[in-house]
């Protein structure tokens, strides 16, 4: 009884298979023509081999259950790891030699070859394949298969094919099981020159620290009453003597450096439209350094003008950060927008899809930094492990349901 | 566990059982040593500790020198394709063993080494062949099960790797083999079932598959016995010391019959005539068939019947024999033969006369035919006249040249010895029965039987210095010398070659011929008594009729019958066993489960009838009885039914992994979530297995809120029970059984026809 009541099972007989059944002709021909005995021993045992085949996989197939596991994020142009989780529910019967792999059609799935590219693979990069070499009776393992998604948005994942030709990969067994899933594909992340974010931090003046708020470990900024709770250390003992009665004393919070990006996406006059491609390159720029300036304790905030987004503010946090990424993933670039965001903070980096625009601009003293994409090349370069650039990452907030963390505001 | 060190290893071991099998096939040793040796180099070179792959140039040089190899030997032996084809085989695997050997490489090894098996199995059908093909299979077979892993291996390697790799870089590592418990017995236990399916099938087409009535003999089977090593020749040179036998490979297994119970030892020996030679050429100095003869030979066809020779004659004696894999034209029959049957031949030339069947054509390879024959103790009692006989020609086989006086003297004097005589007028008749038999005690009792008697001088005929001078020979010139002399005397005599079979299996329960059984003796024409055979040769010929003696004896008996089962069951499967076959296994198993069926009945009906007698019903008990037993069933359908919802329950509330002792009482903290599941599944939403319970509440609550807003917190309250280890207090029992209703009156009030309703599975 199959473990799904909806999976569609069949036989693909690959050119190795077709191959087998000629030669195997082939030796039914020469055994009939020379009336050899051992030549119709070989081809009774080659009919052996051809029935094995089909009825082994058969066999092995019949009680499996996959599960694809839903990745949380995916990352445009980076390796995805997509895992599957089988169970055998065999009382005896092993399985050898499965293979399972992303599939669109699941009425007649393709065999990945290196030929073989349909949408859905090169929307994932490749056709994600993995494959078990054993699964014991009563066993459950999980498959590891890499895609590498071409581009940010929405990727679905819809059927899963599964298949075994052992034991001699004449005839192949497979069933399709479907199973929907959405994964969220981040923009491309890039490498940020380590002076570069320096430059853009540093630049505008309100980057520097500020010595207005109290309640931090930076340095002095007034005298209180003593509160109970407090720590002795906080104590003004000099003050304390002074007054008679216990004084404590605040300091300030540090203001860490920020980067207001305005992500700029509208063409500068009345040129001709932005090619997507640089659209695409702004984007994953600006990705790029929400990212790094998160890595750095940034406050990081983004307007996006010329389509219709979210506005974030200047805030640091992990999931501000998310959220300016799947904002930026989920960014219609269609959808044109003449409207002014409602964030009165100035910006202070402006990434402009209009190559050029940099150049062109007017710079002046407390003028916003303007990158386009034609200074890109020199400012990123490819990331070495974007693991490490989004650090360990959490379930992306748009599917955490009510789970909230600690550090969101 | 990396099946690819292993199919590596045993990808050469399979090469050297491909070079061993088609040396032997081929008889070639020079070439097993070669090949062979270049195969084991080739392990050392390439995959020894600091071993490295030659470069690709060089494998394509040595492929090149392999294919002008096979031109030169086509060019010089046209005849030899499978040989010459063999060793290219041979050599472009071994070359492909140095080299850098991907998927593909390793696939064109194993599909050469097909082709190289195919090659030998045409060349070849000895046992030992037969046992190199079975290592083969299974070798093979573990090879092509590890080639297979490897090879999907390799593909999902390569499929992954063009996804991971960027500009050179590999982005992410390539996922690991992934592999359960117990992996490795699992596949020995799964290759061993695979074989053991694929020979049950394979005998079944071996069965199944239909043969053809006429087969064509092989001409490249004459490797197994030449003709000139299974010691039988159609005419006898006296000109030349005889050879001597080099080998002694079985020639022909025979089997006898008489009158339904087969022939044993002891016995003095079957002779199974070849070539009936009538002339006797002076100057060539060999004995021959007359162009007469040969010229009067007929074609007839076989029948699966048989074919009958002499329709007159009276059956009694069935020989069953096998010619094994040697080259001839001639079928050994006894005398006299009243039919042949032969399911591989189309057709048989015979002549009446002097009795011979010769093929048409050259028939090379193992050749199964019986004879039926008179049984032979009946027809040499005196008195009994065979008038099927076709009386020979006045010149037939009549007539002696050479120092024909002396002869003759010597053959009266002969008689006269044991009070006899013959007139050379007088016509054949019973009695030159006796006087050919008096003359062959003659020649045993004063001649001596040598193989190694000194070659006759050039002006004297051969069997004059046998006969007045050397005093010593072998049985050709003691069948030549009765010839003479009987001929002398006026009496009708030929000689006959072919096998005195005497040698018997006792394991196998046959005859066997070997080169050194090859015979020569005289027919004698004796009127109404026919043709009668009369063997001159001292006992010191004749080989031992029981050959128990000795150490390995046995051993070698044993061996012989395995070849001869080989033979008889594989090489020599024919259309007529094949019938024979499927005809006893259908006659076998309709009487097993006729028997069985009848067995079974009547024990039943027995036990049955024996408990009625022995109890004693009346209407109550009666009743009671038949009340128990329907109690009985319908209480055994439950359990069944029990055990099956049981376990499905068991599964949906994913207790199925958990300790038994806690299963218990978690279903029954958890019963709500079915009743939920139950009324869901009433409306058409299943929750599919694959699917997690919060998944499905999701999901369910996605689409339609209103309705199905109740499912999640059943859902979170299950998840507690089931993953948080709470126990359920009486107060949340009761809220959930109040969020159950809300879901009840909830699908009551959506009254959705259940075709319309989404299937969430």
């Amino acid at each position: 009884m199959p473990q799904h009541p909806n999976a569609k099972y069949g036989y693909h007989l690959g050119q190795g298979g077709l191959l087998y059944l000629v030669v195997t002709a082939l030796m039914f021909g020469i055994a009939q023509l020379s009336q050899a005995n051992l030549l119709f021993w070989a081809f009774g045992l080659m009919i052996g081999a051809l029935v094995a085949s089909c009825v082994v996989s058969w066999l092995m197939l019949r009680k499996l259950e996959v599960q694809r596991i839903d990745p949380a994020f995916a990352v445009a142009g980076e390796p995805l790891i997509l895992r599957y989780r089988v169970t055998s529910h065999h009382r005896t019967m092993p399985v050898f030699a499965l293979v399972l792999h992303e599939s669109q059609d699941a009425q007649r799935p393709v065999w990945p070859t290196a030929k073989s590219c349909d949408e859905s693979s090169s929307r994932l990069g490749g056709t994600p394949t993995g494959w078990a070499m054993h699964i014991g009776a009563r066993q459950t393992i999980q498959i590891e298969a890499v895609c590498r998604p071409s581009t940010r948005g929405e990727l679905r994942l819809e059927t899963i094919a599964v298949s075994s030709s052992f034991p001699f990969g004449i005839m192949r067994r497979w069933f399709t099981v479907r199973q929907d899933a959405a994964v969220l594909v981040y923009p491309r992340l890039m490498k940020v020159n380590r002076g570069v974010m320096t430059r853009l931090s540093t630049a505008h003046p309100q980057g520097m620290r500020r010595l207005d708020r109290p309640g931090g470990q930076e340095d002095f900024f007034g005298l209180r009453d003593y509160r109970e709770g407090d720590s002795l250390r906080a104590i003004h003992w000099r003050r304390t003597a002074h007054t008679g009665r216990l004084v404590a004393k605040e300091l300030t919070h540090a203001s860490p450096p920020e980067i207001m990006i305005a992500l700029d996406l509208r063409p500068v006059g009345t040129a001709t439209p932005i090619p997507p491609e640089d659209i695409e390159c702004a984007i994953s720029l600006a990705a790029s350094i929400v990212c790094h300036a998160h890595l750095r304790g940034h406050r990081v905030g983004l307007v996006t003008l010329g389509v219709r987004s979210q506005s974030f503010p200047l805030h640091h946090s992990l999931p501000h950060r998310t959220r300016i990424l799947e904002s930026l993933a989920w960014l219609d670039i269609a959808s044109s927008s003449d409207e002014q965001p409602a964030i009165s903070t100035t910006p202070t980096l402006i990434i402009t899809a209009q190559r050029g625009a940099s150049a062109a601009a007017r710079r002046g003293a407390g003028a916003p930094a303007m990158i386009d994409i034609g200074d890109a090349e020199s400012l990123i370069s490819p990331a070495d492990n974007v693991d490490q650039l989004l650090r360990t990452h959490t379930v992306p907030l748009s599917r955490r349901g009510t789970a909230r963390r600690e550090d969101e505001p | 566990m990396n099946p690819t060190p292993l199919f590596r290893r045993l990808v050469y071991v399979l090469v050297m059982l491909g070079i061993l099998a088609f040396s032997v096939a081929e008889r070639d040793p020079a070439m097993l040593f070669v090949a062979g040796a270049l195969t084991i180099l080739s392990w050392f070179v390439v995959e020894g500790p600091n071993g490295k792959p030659l470069p690709g140039w060089m494998i394509n040089i040595g492929a090149l020198g392999i294919t002008v190899w096979l031109a030169r030997e086509l060019w010089g032996q046209p005849g030899a394709l499978v040989i010459a084809m063999g060793h290219f085989v041979t050599g472009l695997q071994v070359v492909l063993l140095f080299g850098r050997k991907t998927s593909r490489d390793y696939s064109v090894i194993l599909v050469l080494g097909l082709l190289q098996f195919i090659g030998a199995s045409v060349l070849t059908e000895t046992l030992i062949f037969g046992v190199l093909l079975m290592c083969y299979g299974v070798v093979g077979l573990i090879v092509l099960v590890l080639f297979h892993l490897h090879t999907v291996s390799e593909q999902v390697r390569e499929t992954t790797l063009r996804v991971t790799e960027r500009k050179g870089r590999i982005l992410a590592p390539v996922p690991r083999p992934v592999f359960g418990r117990g992996c490795g017995s699992d596949l020995r236990t799964a290759i061993f079932a695979v074989g053991v399916m694929c020979l049950a099938v394979g005998v079944g087409v071996f069965v199944l598959v239909p043969r053809s009535a006429i087969i064509r003999p092989n001409p490249y089977l004459g490797g197994a016995i030449s003709a000139e090593s299974a010691g039988y020749s159609n005419l006898i040179r006296l000109g030349s010391a005889p050879q001597q036998p080099s080998s002694r490979d079985v020639v022909m297994h025979a089997t006898f019959t008489v009158n339904g119970r087969p022939a044993t030892p002891p016995h003095e020996g079957w002779y199974l005539r070849g070539a009936s030679l009538d002339m006797y050429d002076e100057r060539g100095r060999l004995w021959l068939r007359g162009m007469r003869s040969s010229l009067s030979d007929g074609e007839q066809r076989m029948s699966p019947e048989g074919t009958l020779l002499h329709p007159g004659v009276p059956p009694g004696m069935v020989a069953d024999i096998t010619l094994r894999g040697g080259i001839t034209r001639q079928l050994f029959t006894l005398n006299p033969t009243r039919s042949v049957t032969a399911e591989s031949l189309g057709s048989i030339l015979y002549n009446p006369s002097d009795s011979q069947v010769t093929l048409p054509d050259p028939w090379v390879g193992t050749l199964q035919y019986s004879l039926e024959a008179p049984d032979m103790a009946n027809l040499t009692k005196p008195g009994s006249p065979q008038p099927w006989m076709i009386p020979p020609s006045r010149v037939y086989a009549r007539g002696w040249r050479v120092a024909s006086a002396q002869v003759s003297q010597l053959a009266s004097e002969a008689l006269a010895a044991k009070g006899l005589a013959r007139n050379a007028d007088e016509p054949p008749s019973e009695r030159d029965i006796l006087i050919a038999q008096t003359l062959a005690d003659y020649l045993r009792t004063h001649y001596r039987y040598s193989l190694n008697a000194a070659a006759p001088r050039r002006d004297r005929d051969p069997i004059f210095t046998f006969l007045f001078e050397s005093h010593e020979g072998h049985c050709e010139l003691f069948a030549s010398a009765l010839g003479a002399m009987t001929r002398s005397l006026g009496m009708t005599a030929r000689l006959a070659t072919g096998y005195r079979v005497s040698e018997y299996n006792h394991i196998g329960g046959y005859y066997v011929a070997r080169p050194e059984h090859a015979h020569a003796w005289v027919e004698v024409y004796c009127g109404t008594r026919g043709w009668v055979t009369v063997d001159a040769t001292p006992p010191a010929d004749e080989s031992d009729t029981d050959q128990t003696a000795g150490v390995f004896a046995w051993f070698t008996q044993l061996y012989e019958y395995t070849e001869h089962a080989w033979f008889s069951s594989v090489i020599a499967f024919n259309e007529k066993t094949r019938r024979e076959v499927l005809g006893g296994a259908r006659t076998s198993v309709l009487n097993t489960v006729a028997a069985w069926v009848q067995v079974t009945s009547e024990a039943v009906i027995n036990d049955v009838s024996t408990f009625l007698s022995n109890m004693q019903f009346d209407v109550v008990s009666l009743s009671a009885l038949v009340f128990f037993g329907l109690g009985a069933g319908v209480g055994l359908v439950s359990l069944v039914r029990m055990s099956i919802v049981r376990r499905r329950r068991l599964i949906a509330l994913h207790l199925d992994r958990m300790p038994r002792a806690r299963r218990r009482e978690m279903a029954r903290q958890l019963r709500f979530y079915l009743i939920m599941l139950d009324m869901l599944e009433q409306q058409g939403h299943i929750k599919p297995v694959w699917q997690s319970p919060f998944a499905f509440a999701q999901s369910l609550a996605q689409h339609d809120p209103a309705t199905f807003g109740a499912v999640l917190p059943v859902t979170e309250m299950f998840y507690e029970i089931r993953f948080g280890g709470r126990t359920p207090d009486r107060e949340r029992l009761r809220w959930v059984d109040q969020q159950l209703n809300v879901l009840r009156q909830a699908l009551l009030r959506r009254r959705v026809p259940r075709a319309a309703v989404p299937a969430h599975a």
